[in-house]
């Protein structure tokens, strides 16, 4: 009798264990698996730190409003009217759409046509500044960080353009003849080095086409502003849509 | 018969709840041992219908069949052959003679009284 008592409990004991083998067995393969790569894993990990750092941008700017937020509120309590704050911001939305006159450190580019007489048989062309080379210029001097640019006094903004007019080019739809003078705002040193370093784009117009190309590195230079207006005709802004 | 299937069923219960994962790389040994303990559980209940229940071969065939299952399976993939099918051929096969086995104990009455 206990033989048999000790044979079921054995039977019992070993089936929970078989029925639980099972059923981990089949929820774990449930889940279907795909081989990864390292080179996927290492994308996912920086998409991952992407939207991380997305996220702490977008609760930085939340905390940032907030401020605002606050600080709108305190004047308002303070004087009865908040239009000191807005006048001050506006003129921060001013510097930034290129709206006000700007100074600071600088570069000075002067650019000249090659003028050494024609060779017979050399392409008149090559000696002309062209608007695609003030263009590879003005990209160049974006990329070493200038702030604020403008050509023969005409400042350069987000939606100016650089075109072809004949002997002249057009900026801002208005026409500038050479010799170009470029002012650019920001780090001279590396402005400088954008045009003068060898093989970029300025010093290989100097170097192999003799277009005449000087620089001048200044601590305070002047650029004007934009002194148009800008009208939107066609973008409107998504959050005025929503708010409708 | 009836503790067995009480036994997979409380076992299933326990096996929803318990938090154990492995590497989905073990899947297949895995499987295969699972089958060798059911091939082991179905022999257990077949020799208790027939009274030859022995414990000492019912625990070791359960865990020593589970380990050869996994072992052989395991050496098949190092070898790129699929051994895991001897153990899924012999164990099934077994299964369903026990399987068969079983049910003659409870419905075939007439060789049943022959017997006694």
């Amino acid at each position: 009798m206990t033989k048999k008592n000790i044979d079921k409990i054995i039977m019992l004991l070993f089936s929970i264990l078989l029925g639980a083998l099972l059923v981990i067995h089949i929820r774990n393969n449930t889940q279907k698996y795909d081989i990864i790569s390292l080179k996927s894993l290492q994308m996912m990990e920086n998409e991952i730190i992407n939207t991380q750092e997305e996220i702490n941008d977008l609760s930085e700017a939340i905390t940032g409003k907030y401020l605002e937020l606050q600080e709108y509120k305190k004047v308002l309590k303070e004087k009865g009217s908040i239009s000191s704050v807005l006048e001050k911001e506006l003129e921060t939305y001013k510097m930034i759409s290129n709206m006000v006159d700007v100074h600071g450190s600088g570069i000075m580019i002067r650019m000249e046509d090659n003028d050494s007489g024609y060779i017979e048989g050399k392409n008149l062309n090559m000696d002309i500044i062209h608007d695609m080379d003030v263009i590879m210029i003005i990209n160049d001097l974006k990329a070493a960080g200038a702030e604020a640019i403008s050509i023969n006094g005409k400042r350069l903004l987000v939606h100016s353009e650089v075109r072809c007019g004949g002997p002249i080019i057009r900026i801002n739809d208005e026409e500038v003849a050479a010799p170009f003078i470029i002012k650019a705002i920001g780090n001279p040193k590396f402005l400088s080095a954008s045009i003068n370093a060898p093989n970029t784009y300025a010093s290989n117009l100097r170097k192999y086409f003799g277009i005449k190309i000087e620089t001048r590195q200044s601590d305070d230079i002047l650029v004007s502003k934009y002194s148009k207006e800008i009208i939107y005709k066609y973008a409107k802004s998504v959050a005025d849509k929503e708010g409708e | 018969m009836l503790v067995a299937v009480i036994g997979i069923l409380i076992g299933g219960i326990i096996g929803i709840y318990l938090p154990i994962t492995y590497n989905p790389s073990y899947s297949l040994y895995i499987s295969v041992a699972i089958l060798a303990c059911l091939d082991t559980v179905f022999g257990g209940i077949r020799a208790n219908l027939e009274g030859k229940f022995n414990v000492g071969i019912f625990v070791s065939g359960f865990f020593g069949n589970a380990v050869l299952a996994a072992c052989l399976a395991y050496i098949g993939d190092r070898l790129g052959v699929p051994l895991y099918y001897a153990a899924i051929f012999a164990f099934g096969g077994r299964l369903f003679q026990n399987f068969a086995i079983i049910r003659r104990h409870y419905f075939d009455f007439e060789s049943n009284k022959e017997k006694k």
